[in-house]
């Protein structure tokens, strides 16, 4: 049996090492590695699950087409790549490159990603979408503030004194976070959950406030408020790093009486919770990405960055403000959030004019050229893009899709054409992480089923086929040795980074900080942190100063009053895993969570069918009470298949959040009915 | 007992499931043998919530393997781990009822146990069981230390006393959550989802209660003429034996089932039926009252040996005496029908009181209406015999019969066996 160590490539905090072992090209164990500090004891149950997902009975491994009759049949992976190359050119001459859309999920990460770019650049471009469904309103609040986006390592976590989960849920979303809270908390922290959930980090937390969903900018605003007033905050560190404090503290007209109308806790509530701020340094915030998909979401992660910063809970161990830790993303030239923004890119031949929250519309919208056809790897658009009516009526219309996938995904289905995706076994890469400081080497271990070849194959042969001469080092030749030699290359001019060391385990990101702005370096346009940002407000239209501005529900709030939140389940990385058998049997059946009070009044019972609509669909599921949910939401897992009952987005219209181009995914209302049989 | 076993940090985990996909990847077990069970699931706020990954505890004193008929279980020497046996279990349950930690569960489709095995060929090899080496918070850990057992798990009471390779790395502190604003939103019923289901079954009840009137119509021959004669009584005594078939999930291995004689009550039960059965076929030749007395006497050991498999259910009305007790039962229908009025009059009042301690025990229960079925037949019948009334009409002996049905039926509702997920909600 061979032994490997790789990395998790999913779209997750952890960014996992563990060992792989192998036998007769099957993984057969899936075992801890320990030299990763972040991930001592090892993944969760998805990257235990990669025994089941790699041999999976249910996998895509031959090219499909789809026939008149509907149903896909097996084609040679030839015969599907001479399809492919002939559609894209005629459609190209007829309508033009921009009538094809180059859709990108984020179903794997890893530097071979970006040979798709160097064929479609060749190809004379294509239309691409800008933005991004998940994180990118924070993150542009965090780079406005604080210059660079990044924070203390792991495993300072333990040194903080308080630590303030705000919005959050680790336990389900980055559990190998789980064991650094723990520590801090036996060796004396006060653990706050700040969340409208009662979620399982909740339940190992000593606090939970149970805030309104979308208001969080008040709270934090309110707090700032109090910790001036009663003189909690660092005047040393404000007077010498932060720009704009005095505006600031003027711009703060928010009471704590008010703060408790909006937010719903008490206002000597609020004010405790000011002091645990204020007196319990060090502090550090763990703030989520649910708390930004809100309109409102970029100006709410500034409010409440504004607490670590007037504290001065900056630069220090056990403090922080850890939204994301990019400081492992050393290959890139332009960094998220920059590079999500259409003018970022102007001078190639890209036409990013669909945004990635409102893709179903855009597409629909977009002209000269109209849309004719597509091709979608490392995502499932029909599911997670928000008004998932729109996205399907937009891909039913054009003439020519192609999707990538090892699954059988609600998108895959709407293909012409399927061409089975490589799994992470079955190429190398080399991989960042968002939350630890690694750059990590994920190596070939299994020889993929003989028709299936990696997207850069796939792509190299598009090009032959098409007569682009694209350079070795743009589109490697295929075989895995030309990928790593394409990865040397790629990683060439980091001293810190040999192919042969990354072998060997992870890395550190080269220029590592691990106290994060220990140096008080702050790369913003002032070289201060900026709670007064000149460029937030030429950029976005907002406040030059942080906010609290209230969520505008879709019309009809008062025909809809549940407010529909989709965070992502512990079991799934977005619409990953779900199918996987092990999952499944682990796993709550998906259902739409209710408090007792409102299922009550709708005369809705544990297990019963419901519909949930609004204005802009209806789903059917069923129903599970839970102690979990407040009074006037209700919950629905992110990423469910159309064949368990479909998932929220079909009620959630596609807003774009504040700032970033990101999606507002939680600022819908439905109602629910017990469903007529 | 010195060794390795699991240990538990309440603190760290998080009910991700890790461990027990971990072990179903590992073992391809066909059910999960693993499981988290969660304290305070219905999150009532006094209360913190804990959970507990639970599988076998390979036990010093291990109840499964002692009580097992067919002596399935074995232990490894060279991991002290407890393992099963498919080939020869005989899927009769015994073992589900004899362990306080759920750890063997019955596996439908194989129909015979399936229970860790602690991944002994792993851990022979110096790894860690799948489970173990999986969690990734670090919760459960398999490492060693000296079992005491009191303090094995301290969320159930004194633990139970059989040396689990189980320990908690720090005491539980269950300090609960603040939650701010307070929930009011109403709440779940604290009851939730109810106790454990019984895991008795139909062929259980009529097992049981046709032995118990096998052996009441050997009393009743033995002291009457008016008893039915030995061919009948044979042919009966046989009933019991075929209906118990159906309870195992296979029956054609059931000749083993005496085979763990000397620990298991199971066992000596089926010995005791084998014996039974034969002194009642030896009456058919040999019609002498000392044989007669013998098939009286085994009959009646039948019934203390059934009355112990039941040894330890933990029911509302669990007491050394339950009126639903075979023994009982026998020498009511015993006195029912020789007429004897003072040893009827005298087991109708034990049974009376127990049957009205039940009634009160699972008042507004929803099963309510069965104890007061049981109780009207006991009372019409006996009137009857008492008075003399239309005895012994067949009516009245319908209901009499019926009552004690029912009695039976009431010994199973009442029967748990113990379990942790009904100590946790306890506690
Ligand atoms: S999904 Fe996340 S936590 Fe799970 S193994 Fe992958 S990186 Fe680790
Ligand atoms: S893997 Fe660990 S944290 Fe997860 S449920 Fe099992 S014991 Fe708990």
């Amino acid at each position: 049996m061979d032994e490997f160590i790789t990395v998790c490539p999913r779209n997750c905090y952890s960014t996992c090492t563990f060992k792989v072992q192998v036998e007769n090209n099957t993984i057969r164990r899936i075992l801890p590695y320990s030299g990763n500090r972040a991930t001592p004891e090892g993944p969760c149950i998805k990257g235990l699950s990669y025994i089941e997902r790699s041999s999976s009975p249910a996998r895509i491994i031959n090219p499909l087409i789809r026939t008149s009759r509907g149903t896909f049949e097996k084609i040679p992976k030839a015969e599907a790549l001479d399809i492919v190359s002939s559609k894209l050119s005629s459609l190209k001459e007829k309508y033009g490159p921009h009538s094809i859309l180059w859709y990108r999920g984020s179903g794997m990460s890893g530097l071979t990603n970006e040979i798709g770019s160097a064929f479609w650049k060749a190809f004379g471009g294509a239309t691409t979408t800008y933005g991004n469904l998940c994180w990118p309103a924070g993150l542009e609040a965090v780079r406005l503030t604080l210059g660079t986006v990044k924070h203390n390592v792991p495993w300072d976590l333990p040194n903080a004194r308080t630590i303030i989960i705000w919005g959050k849920n680790p336990a389900e979303t980055n559990i190998q976070e789980v064991p650094f809270i723990a520590e801090a908390r036996r060796s004396g922290a006060r653990i706050v959950s700040i969340d409208p959930l009662r979620t399982p980090t909740a339940d190992k937390s000593d606090i939970l406030y149970r805030i309104k969903p979308g208001t969080d900018a008040a709270l934090a605003l309110a707090i700032s408020r109090i910790l001036i007033d009663n003189n909690l905050i660092d005047k040393v560190f404000i007077e010498k790093y932060v720009r704009g404090y005095e505006q600031f503290r003027h711009s703060l007209t928010i009471t704590p009486g008010e703060a408790e109308k909006i937010t719903g806790i008490p206002e000597n509530e609020i004010n405790r919770l000011a002091q645990i701020i204020g007196t319990g340094a060090p502090v550090t915030f763990l703030p989520g990405y649910g708390l930004q998909r809100h309109l409102n979401g970029g100006q709410t992660i500034r409010c409440i960055l504004a607490l670590a910063v007037l504290t001065g809970n900056i630069g220090k161990p056990g403090a922080g403000f850890n939204y994301a830790n990019l400081q492992s993303y050393v290959f890139d030239t332009i960094k998220e959030p920059e590079s999500y923004y259409p003018d970022n890119e102007t001078d190639i031949p890209f036409r990013r004019s669909l945004s990635m929250a409102g893709l179903g519309k855009d597409m629909l919208k977009i002209k000269d050229p109209e849309l004719k056809g597509a091709l979608v790897e490392r995502g499932n658009p029909f599911l997670q893009s928000p008004d998932s009516t729109l996205v399907k009526q937009a891909f039913r219309n054009l003439e020519f899709k192609v999707v990538i996938d090892q699954f059988m995904t609600d998108t895959a289905e709407s293909a012409d054409i399927i061409l089975p995706a490589k799994n992470m076994f079955e190429q190398s890469d080399i991989v960042g992480s968002y939350w630890s400081p690694y750059v990590q080497f994920k190596p070939k271990v299994l020889e993929p089923p003989d028709n299936v070849i990696p997207e850069s194959e796939i792509y190299y042969e598009l090009s032959e086929r098409l007569g682009l001469k694209i350079p070795a080092e743009q589109i490697p030749l295929p075989g895995n040795e030309n990928i790593e030699h394409w990865l040397e290359k790629r990683i060439n001019g980091y001293t810190q980074l040999r192919l042969d060391d990354l072998r060997n385990g992870p890395v550190p990101a080269p220029g590592l900080q691990e106290i994060a702005f220990s140096d008080l370096n702050f790369k913003t346009r002032s070289g201060k942190i900026e709670l007064f940002s000149e460029e937030a407000k030429e950029k976005w239209k907002v406040l030059a100063l942080p906010e609290y501005v209230p969520i505008v529900y879709g019309s009809y709030s008062e025909k809809y009053p549940l407010v529909l939140l989709t965070p992502n389940a512990g079991n799934r990385i977005h619409s990953q895993f779900g199918n996987l058998e092990v999952i499944k049997e682990n796993s709550d059946k998906p259902a739409v969570l209710f408090s007792a009070a409102d299922a009550t009044r709708r005369k809705i019972y544990d297990g019963c069918r419901i519909r949930l609509f609004n204005d802009r669909g209806e789903i059917f599921s069923t129903a599970k009470i839970s102690e979990r949910i407040p009074e006037g939401t209700v919950v629905l897992y992110n990423g469910i298949w159309l064949n368990e009952g479909g998932g929220g987005n079909f009620l959630i219209e596609g807003r774009m959040t504040d700032m970033g181009y990101g999606s507002a995914f939680h600022d819908n209302r439905v109602e629910a009915e017990q469903a007529v049989l | 007992m010195k060794g390795k076993g699991f240990i538990f940090n309440q603190e760290l985990c998080v009910n991700c499931k890790a461990c027990i996909a971990a072990c179903s990847l590992e073992n391809k077990f066909t059910l999960p043998v693993r499981t988290v069970v969660t304290f305070n699931e219905n999150r009532q706020q006094e209360r913190a919530v804990s959970h507990l990954s639970i599988a076998c505890n390979h036990c010093g004193i291990p109840l499964c393997m002692n009580g097992c008929p067919s002596k399935a279980y074995i232990r490894n020497a060279a991991t002290d781990a407890v393992i099963i046996d498919q080939e020869k279990c005989l899927g009769c349950n015994y073992c589900t009822w004899n362990c306080p930690y759920d750890a063997p569960k019955f596996d439908t489709r194989k129909r015979v146990i399936g229970k860790c095995h602690l991944c002994y060929t792993l851990v022979a090899d110096g790894s860690l069981p799948a489970c173990a080496q999986a969690c990734p918070t670090g919760a459960l850990k398999y490492d060693r230390f000296e079992r005491h057992d009191s303090a094995a798990i301290p969320l159930l009471p004194e633990g139970f006393g059989i040396e689990p390779a189980l320990r908690f790395s720090e005491p539980v502190k269950n300090i609960p959550l603040e939650i701010i604003p307070p929930d009011n939103t109403g709440k779940l019923s604290a009851a939730g989802k109810g106790n454990i289901n019984s895991k008795a079954d139909w062929s259980l009840v009529l097992f049981s209660f046709s032995a118990t009137i096998a052996a009441a119509l050997t009393i009743f021959s033995f002291f009457s003429d008016k008893g039915p004669g030995s061919l009948i009584i044979s042919l009966l005594s046989l009933v019991p034996g075929i209906i118990s078939l159906f309870h195992l999930g296979k029956p054609l291995r059931a000749w083993r089932a005496p085979a763990n004689i000397r620990y298991s009550p199971l066992s000596r039960e089926i010995a005791c039926y084998i014996l039974f059965v034969t002194a009642n076929f030896l009456m058919l030749f040999l019609n002498f009252p000392i044989f007669r007395l013998f098939s009286v006497f085994t009959g009646l050991i039948l019934l203390i040996s059934i009355d112990s498999v039941y040894y330890y259910s933990t029911g509302k009305i669990r007491t050394f005496l339950h009126s639903g007790q075979t023994f009982i039962s026998a020498l009511l229908i015993a006195s029912f029908f020789t007429g004897e009025l003072w040893p009827f009059i005298f087991t109708v009042i034990i049974k009376l009181s127990l049957s009205v301690r039940g009634l009160t025990a699972y008042r507004s229960s929803g099963t309510e209406m069965i104890f007061f079925f049981r109780l009207a037949a006991l009372v019409i019948s006996s009137a009857s015999l008492l008075t003399g009334i239309s005895y012994p009409a067949l009516p009245v002996f319908l209901i009499f019969l019926t009552g004690e049905l029912l009695d039976r039926i009431i010994f199973y509702i009442d029967f748990y066996p113990r379990s942790i997920k009904a100590s946790l909600n306890n506690t």
